[in-house]
């Protein structure tokens, strides 16, 4: 008895433990019907009728978004029926859920409410079995359509179909592409138009009234086609050079077809789309640079200007113009004489010129001082030429009559500080200097204070300029630009190639060094003929190392209309030089190939030698110009096929990228497939491929994949044309919530 | 009859005057010459739907018959389809003819003069060529001597008054103009 007791509680314990979760579902029931025309009444449907369930209304809207879609095969309801030949069905889901009713291509979603009772009445959708449809267009169509995005380029190519009677032969049509810029809107400009003149129209045009054949703006464009009331098809394929590199671009195409009268077809398609296939995305260069080599490029020094200032005392006889005849001016004349033939004789100087600049004092008729400094000045300079054999460059400088103030200073000087103040207060009384001369001469101090002065005033200035051809030595150029102001930049003086060429090998920060490369370039830039190709070159290359680039600085050494490098020209003076050196031109390559200007750097890669040096860069020049360039000659079509090859060996993501872009499928699959699991581009591809073979489900598991590498991806794949559209739904639908969180 | 062909001249000097940048073409109605009548059209157009024709033609003893007659049909026409001389028109015209014929025993000497409606297609067959089929019909009076070949004309003049036109006037309706046309564009 115990036992049986023990027996049904358990079994009573375990009915409590179940009912709590067979509570919350309720037996909904009902009855679906078909709506009859006009007042008929409403009929069980001849097709299946499916009646799914869902516990949460949220889950039956999202499979509802699917089953629209016509994705039904991925529904996740939480209990389906069918109803019965009658229409009847009966269903347990939570009373807060929903039903969807699915009769043919018909669908309707009712929330429960908690009424355990829903009938539908459905217009049902027919569905046609065996039924073939034969239906004319009368809209044009666009029935292919290609976008490849080489980086600098869209390539797109499209077929665009109008039907049979929109066209006439007394009619024109009218194909007129325009460019969108897809991230902004904006139209961006407009492309070469076609026109299609009917065989009447084209005959008839010009016997309008006034009307000039030669006028008609879009007789250019006029295509050997003509328009008929037959299917006409445009095959259109454009190239159009991308204004902003990180947009993506795609083309509208006005379509119009007049008659003698009137407009009468107007129509815009879409003949290229905004999800471009990148191809090239994912192509590996490793972006080197190219040296010039230093002892090529090694300077001479140059001559040198340098200044120099000499001050002599010399006495002369008073109100003339002789010098007085003491041992003190034959001292000072010929300390000055050996100064300066110290310099010009050294061997490494030479005087170019001398300046001689007398001073005379105030006292005395200005006048009669400024003419007989002048007179002074004449006999200094004869006296120190007759030292110089060979003839020198000496001039006078306007003399100088000092003013009194000059009298006041040497008073303050002095500490006479009251002598001072009075000789102050004369000279800002009178404004004329010879009334100042008159007065102060009239001072009782002036023969004892101010008369000792007037001597020290009387003296000559010699300036001189030499030249020097001594090279610095490397450490002195060193010190010169380190610590010198007057060579730092900005400075009075200008470093030579030969103090650049010497810095440039001595300086070993990279941030110094650029800014030497760029001081030393646009100095030679600004000050010379031709600038500097070798601190240019030298420039690139450090902004190369940075993985950045400025195509300006190379453009002066690179004549694009010479095919040929190392060309050798001569300037007007019979100076030689050279223009697109090979490897200056090689850098130039390099910086367009990464600003994404391929069809330039396919045109300069011409230009270099088919070298092991050079071999790279050429190739992946010619390969990102020329693989999608429509209308190749055979010359091209055989270079691009050995460019491939070197840039397929170069990597094996590369040679995915190429087998890709080449549509070879097959391969590309088992070069995708062998190359590493960690990296997100494996993924990637292997996505592209499965988007191609139209396998959906794997082109989501891929890319999710991907995606969990790298996240960065995903925004590539939006952007992609090469995942369809199916794929991305896919993996919206299957990974799509899980990646957001 | 000297001062009608004088006529005719002014006002094809006239049309020669308007013609400027718009076209202008030459045509021959092949049926007529094919009857020994040889004439020569001229077209101008005149705006972008409507063009504006004169012809002549002429005839003296086609195929020994005793025919004479002078003719010239200035025409104003509409193009339907937007552009001149191509395709469907409708054209108003008149007809002043000189004529002096035998017909059986009788002796019609005279003028007429009419205006009538055209209806015609043109057919282009090259940038400069078309071939033109157009029939017309209107009414024309006339006013002429009509005598019996042994009675002398100077019987049926009026008190002797050589410049009496006719002793018949009437009208009829009647086929105004009808050919077939090749016609040249000039320029």
């Amino acid at each position: 008895m115990r036992r049986i007791y023990g027996i049904c509680l358990i079994l009573f314990a375990m009915l409590l433990i179940a009912a709590p979760s067979r509570a919350q579902y309720k037996r909904i029931t009902g009855r679906v019907l078909e709506k009859q025309f006009g007042n008929n009444k409403p009929k069980p449907f001849e097709e299946e009728v499916r009646v799914l369930g869902y516990n949460t209304v949220s889950a039956a809207k999202k499979d509802k978004a699917m089953i629209d879609k016509n994705s039904s095969f991925m529904l996740d309801a939480d209990a389906e029926t069918v109803a019965d030949e009658n229409g009847y069905y009966s269903i347990d889901i939570a009373p807060t859920g929903a039903l969807i009713v699915i009769v043919g291509t018909t669908n309707e979603l009712r929330e429960i409410k908690k009424r355990l009772e829903h009938n539908f009445v459905i217009e049902g959708g027919i569905a046609l079995k065996n039924t073939v449809v034969t239906a004319k267009a009368k809209v044009a169509t666009v029935d292919s359509m290609e976008v490849i995005d080489t980086g600098s380029t869209i390539e797109c190519s499209s077929i665009l179909t109008i039907p049979e009677n929109i066209g006439r032969d007394f009619a024109r049509c009218v194909f007129q592409p325009f460019v969108i810029d897809c991230q902004t809107g904006d139209t961006i400009e407009y492309r070469q138009p076609r026109v299609y003149d009917g065989k009447d129209y084209a005959l008839t045009q010009d016997r309008r009234m006034f009307y000039d054949m030669n006028n008609d703006v879009l007789k250019p464009y006029i295509q050997g086609d003509p328009l008929t009331s037959g299917l006409l098809q445009i095959r259109w394929s454009d190239s159009i050079k991308k204004r902003n590199l990180k947009h993506s671009y795609t083309c509208m195409a006005g379509l119009m077809v007049a008659d003698y009268n009137n407009v009468y077809y107007k129509d815009e398609k879409q003949v290229s789309s905004c999800l471009a296939r990148r191809p090239f995305q994912f192509l590996e260069f490793s972006t080197g640079w190219f040296e010039l080599d230093p002892m090529q490029y090694k300077e001479n020094p140059r001559a040198e200007l340098r200044d120099g200032a000499e001050n002599i005392s010399l006495s002369f006889v008073v109100g003339k113009a002789e010098l007085d005849p003491n041992p003190e001016n034959a001292q000072e004349l010929e300390r000055l004489n050996k100064k300066l033939q110290d310099i010009d004789q050294s061997g490494d100087y030479q005087l170019k010129r001398i300046a001689l600049t007398g001073y005379a004092s105030p006292d005395g008729l200005y006048d009669k001082n400024y003419k007989l400094a002048q007179q002074r000045s004449e006999l200094a300079k004869s006296l120190i030429s007759r030292n110089f054999k060979r003839e020198i460059f000496i001039y006078s400088n306007k003399p100088v009559v000092v003013g009194w103030s000059v009298v006041v200073d040497s008073l303050k000087a002095k500490g006479m500080t009251e002598e001072a103040e009075t000789v102050d207060a004369i000279i800002k009384a009178n404004k004329i200097i010879d009334r100042q001369t008159a007065q102060i001469q009239k001072l009782k101090f002036y023969a004892t204070a101010i008369a000792p002065i007037l001597p020290k005033l009387r003296i000559f200035k010699c300036e001189y300029a030499y030249q020097t051809t001594r090279a610095l030595e490397p450490e002195q150029i060193l010190d010169n630009y380190l610590h010198n102001p007057d060579f730092q930049e900005g400075g009075k003086k200008m470093l030579s190639h030969y103090d650049y060429w010497h810095l440039f090998n001595m300086i070993t920060d990279p941030v110094e060094a650029e800014k030497l490369y760029k001081r030393a370039f646009y100095e030679s830039k600004k000050n010379e003929a031709r600038p500097w190709v070798y601190a240019a070159n030298k420039l690139v290359v450090s902004y190369l190392k940075r993985d950045t680039m400025d195509l300006e600085v190379l453009r002066p050494f690179v004549d694009i209309n010479v095919p040929h490098v190392n060309v050798e020209r001569r300037t007007f003076a019979g100076h030689k030089y050279y223009v697109n050196i090979d490897k200056v031109v090689a850098n130039q390559i390099t910086e367009y190939y990464k600003a994404e200007h391929n069809d330039t750097a396919y045109y300069l890669a011409k230009m270099l030698p088919d070298v092991e040096e050079f071999r790279e860069i050429r190739s992946f020049s010619i390969v990102k110009g020329t693989m999608f360039k429509k209308n190749k000659t055979p010359e091209q079509k055989e270079e691009l096929a050995k460019a491939i090859e070197v840039v397929q060996n170069s990597s094996p993501i590369n040679k995915a990228v190429i087998q890709i872009a080449q549509n070879r499928n097959k391969e590309a699959a088992e070069t995708v497939a062998s190359l590493n699991d960690e990296d997100p581009r494996k993924w990637y591809m292997k996505a592209v491929l499965d988007s191609r073979d139209m396998d959906f489900v794997a082109g989501a598991t891929d890319l999710d994949h991907c995606f969990q590498l790298d996240k960065k991806f995903i925004v590539i794949m939006e952007n992609d044309g090469d995942i369809s559209d199916d794929v991305k739904e896919m993996w919206q639908d299957m990974y799509g919530s899980a990646m957001s969180e | 009859m000297s001062r009608f062909k004088i006529y005719i001249a002014l006002i094809f000097c006239c049309v020669a005057q308007i013609a400027g940048a718009q076209q202008i073409a030459v045509k021959t109605d092949v049926l007529f010459d094919g009857l020994a009548t040889p004439n020569l059209g001229l077209e101008l157009v005149t705006g972008n739907k409507t063009t504006l024709g004169i012809s002549a033609m002429g005839c003296s003893q086609p195929y020994g018959k005793d025919i004479n007659f002078l003719a010239v049909q200035p025409e104003f026409r509409y193009w339907f389809n937007g552009r001149p001389m191509t395709r469907e028109f409708i054209g108003v015209g008149a007809i002043l003819a000189s004529y002096r014929l035998q017909w059986k025993n009788e002796f019609y000497r005279g003028f007429a003069g009419g205006v009538g409606l055209t209806f015609g297609y043109t057919y282009n067959i090259s940038k400069r060529f078309n071939v033109e089929g157009y029939f017309g019909f209107g009414a024309v009076a006339y006013r002429h001597f009509d005598h019996e070949s042994e009675v002398p004309l100077e019987t049926y003049y009026n008190d002797g008054d050589s410049k009496d036109y006719g002793n018949v006037t009437g009208y009829m309706l009647m086929p105004t103009k009808i050919g077939i046309a090749v016609s040249y564009i000039l320029k």
